[in-house]
């Protein structure tokens, strides 16, 4: 019977690196015996992936990849979720200087169309030589193709049935690693691309710095790979520390929570991490179901929190429903970071758990300070927030103003970052570039925040970017939407997001009605909630009202702050008639 | 074969009934996601309630083809004669 790789090498030191490529990480990581381990839902290992065996099957691939003559920085989709195969096609681009763009996969129940439409914009943008997907998913690979013409579509076999050049084109220091479609609008995607530098970087601050690992260490993960945290959190950053990791896909976690925590007691898992919303996805499982088998969470060292904005009842929920599993609170480390940073910003200090800031939620509102509440103060005059700790070595992190000057502490203002994680730019879109990127090397995060000696807190975000279920939704995606339904006009949506329940987003949808009978307005209700859920796979509260009530800017565009300022003070309760 | 058909549609609709809080008929028409007041995390319930009902798996990237109660029901049958 097969095993999973070990958590340490017998015959390899543990090395930190810096490592200059990932080339030169998985050599060094090749000498021992650790790798990657891919398991079912059920628990059992479907394939197990040592990093010796993925540097020879990528130096392969390498070489059929080179035989269709593809130049230096070429672009290659993979549309394939976690397992053997994006891992070796992926590693195979490190040796030929190829760039692999991962995709999203398929999610939501009836969703077919808006995905394939929200993938035909990445690949447009990313304008691949290859693409790559396994059986199942070619027919919704050829369909988001239409329009690009590729050099190759095929699945992983047709790539490995090729002739193979013996010659190899290793990335060097300053080359393109990946490109991430994570931001952007589903219309108009901006890919992030990583140089070999900046995720090498990254990595070894995580490392070394963030998680401080040390040997026997062993990762966890259910993150997808076309994510910034699975990726390189838990694909590059492992390997180049020569860690073994242990994957369930994201998909199976979403309907099977509990595996995650299942494999980490049974492999001994050191490092897992997940936005909030995972471990509030366990402790729903774990009630639902009544009580799961019993697990031994006592190896878990950092249970790692990113990705969204960490609540902290989340989390303790969490540890109040596993803690008789021996999950220690102390191991929660929040931590903050972004894809036009590579991964990682900053962490909190480690074995702490975490640690909250409470604020007179008056001062915070009314002038932007976040004072210290008064003990004594009630829950609703204050906010807790989530401290994020201070940045990556050889990083510099600044609160600055609508002006652009920077703040003091305690101050809340645009959070920007500097430092060698920092992206090369967008994509081929030096105009979204430079729109986040200043000259000196200064990223705006498009996050709101404030800092305690240094220590980042992060209070929301500038941008309008709505965020459920770990999932990001651009407002405008939803006001177009909304607007395809018959009888409406464009500018007559608002949408964003306010605080629900628990401190997770809620969507509210704001639409200017005409209808005048109770029966059209009733549908048009009904018909904006169902255009909603099936974009964004959440229910919304949708709010009719008169035509021409949604504020507008200066330049006639609606205004989503303004509309969420009126939302919430009660604007629209009354009917609009 | 056809009362078996019937009998994964009604043990589908019961599934399904906690979430169809605007009380439609429910048809093999009926869009699951459009006209059943369900999100994407009970999707994923209703799913592994489905998975573990019939002893199969359904793939995530069948999910976006589902749309209808009745796409819902073919699924079954065909995860089941494949399992």
């Amino acid at each position: 019977m097969q095993c999973p790789t070990p958590a340490i090498s017998a015959s390899l030191a543990l090395s930190p690196g810096p490592f200059d490529t990932l080339v030169d990480g998985l050599e060094y990581a090749a000498k021992g015996e650790t790798g990657f381990n891919y398991f079912s839902v059920r628990g059992e290992l479907l394939a197990s992936l040592p990093y010796a065996t993925l540097r020879e099957r990528a130096i392969s691939v390498a070489g059929k990849l080179l035989s269709l003559g593809l130049p230096r920085g070429d672009r290659m989709i993979l549309l394939i979720d976690t397992s053997v195969d994006f891992h070796i096609l992926f590693f195979a681009c490190q040796y030929a200087s190829l760039i692999p763009v991962p995709m999203p996969l398929p999610m939501n129940l009836g969703g077919r169309e808006a995905y394939v439409r929200h993938v035909r914009a990445m690949i447009q943008s990313a304008e691949p030589s290859v693409a790559v997907a396994p059986e199942e998913l070619q027919e919704v690979l050829l369909e988001a193709m239409s329009g690009s013409e590729p050099l190759f579509t095929g699945t992983p076999a047709a790539i490995y049935a090729l002739p193979e050049f013996d010659h190899l084109r290793p990335a060097g220091r300053g080359d393109s690693c990946y490109i991430q479609y994570s931001s952007g609008s589903t219309s108009a995607p901006k890919g992030v691309a990583v140089s070999q530098e900046a995720v090498t970087k990254n990595a070894h601050a995580i490392i070394s710095h963030g998680l401080q690992v040390t040997e026997g260490d062993r990762c966890t993960s259910w993150l997808p790979l076309f994510h910034d945290m699975g990726l390189v959190g838990f694909c590059i950053a492992p390997l180049l520390a020569q860690l073994s990791t242990d994957y369930i896909t994201a998909s199976d976690f979403a309907r099977r929570p509990l595996a995650w925590l299942e494999m980490i007691s049974k492999y001994r898992g050191t490092l897992a991490f997940s936005p909030s919303f995972g471990y509030e996805l366990c402790v729903r499982r774990a009630v639902n179901n009544g009580a799961p088998a019993e697990f031994d969470l006592s190896s878990w060292r950092v249970a790692g929190i990113g990705g969204d904005m960490v609540r902290a009842n989340a989390a303790d929920r969490f540890a109040e429903r596993f803690g008789a599993m021996e999950f220690r609170r102390s191991a929660f480390l929040p931590s903050y970071g972004l894809a036009e940073s590579t991964l990682a910003v900053s962490f909190a200090p480690l074995d702490e758990g975490i640690s909250i800031d409470r604020v007179d939620l008056n001062e915070f509102a009314r002038t932007k300070k976040a004072l210290p509440a008064a003990p004594e103060a009630s829950s609703e005059h204050t906010r807790s927030f989530v401290l994020c700790g201070k940045p990556l070595p050889n990083h510099e992190l600044r609160i600055v103003d609508s002006t652009g000057s920077e703040l003091a502490d305690r101050r809340v203002g645009r959070v920007m970052v500097r430092g060698p994680s920092v992206m090369a730019g967008y994509f081929q879109d030096s105009e979204a570039t430079s729109r986040v990127l200043s000259d000196d090397g200064w990223l705006e995060t498009g996050d709101l925040g404030y800092t305690i000696d240094g220590s980042l807190v992060i209070t929301g975000r500038s941008k309008d970017l709505i965020i459920c279920n770990g999932r990001n939704i651009w407002p405008q995606d939803i006001e177009w939407a909304v607007e395809r339904l018959p009888g409406m006009r464009s500018g007559d949506v608002a949408a964003f997001s306010v605080d629900g329940a628990d401190g997770a987003e809620r969507i509210v949808t704001i639409v200017q009605c005409r209808a005048s009978t109770d029966e059209a307005r009733a549908k048009l209700q009904d018909d904006v909630g169902s255009v909603v859920r099936k974009m964004a796979g959440v229910d919304c509260t949708v709010v009719l009202t008169k035509p021409r009530s949604i504020p507008v800017t200066s330049s006639g565009k609606i205004s989503r702050s303004a509309a969420k300022a009126q939302f919430l003070s009660g604007v629209y309760s009354t009917p609009a008639t | 074969m056809r009362d078996e058909d019937d009998l994964v549609f009604h043990k589908t609709c019961t599934l399904l009934e906690p979430f169809n809080v605007r009380n439609v008929t429910l048809s093999r028409d009926t869009d699951i996601a459009g006209d059943l007041e369900i999100d994407s995390v009970a999707v994923l319930d209703l799913i592994m309630e489905v998975e573990d009902d019939y002893r199969i798996s359904i793939p995530m990237n069948m999910l976006s083809d589902i749309r209808t109660i009745g796409d819902l029901v073919q699924t079954i049958h065909k995860q089941a004669r494949g399992a």
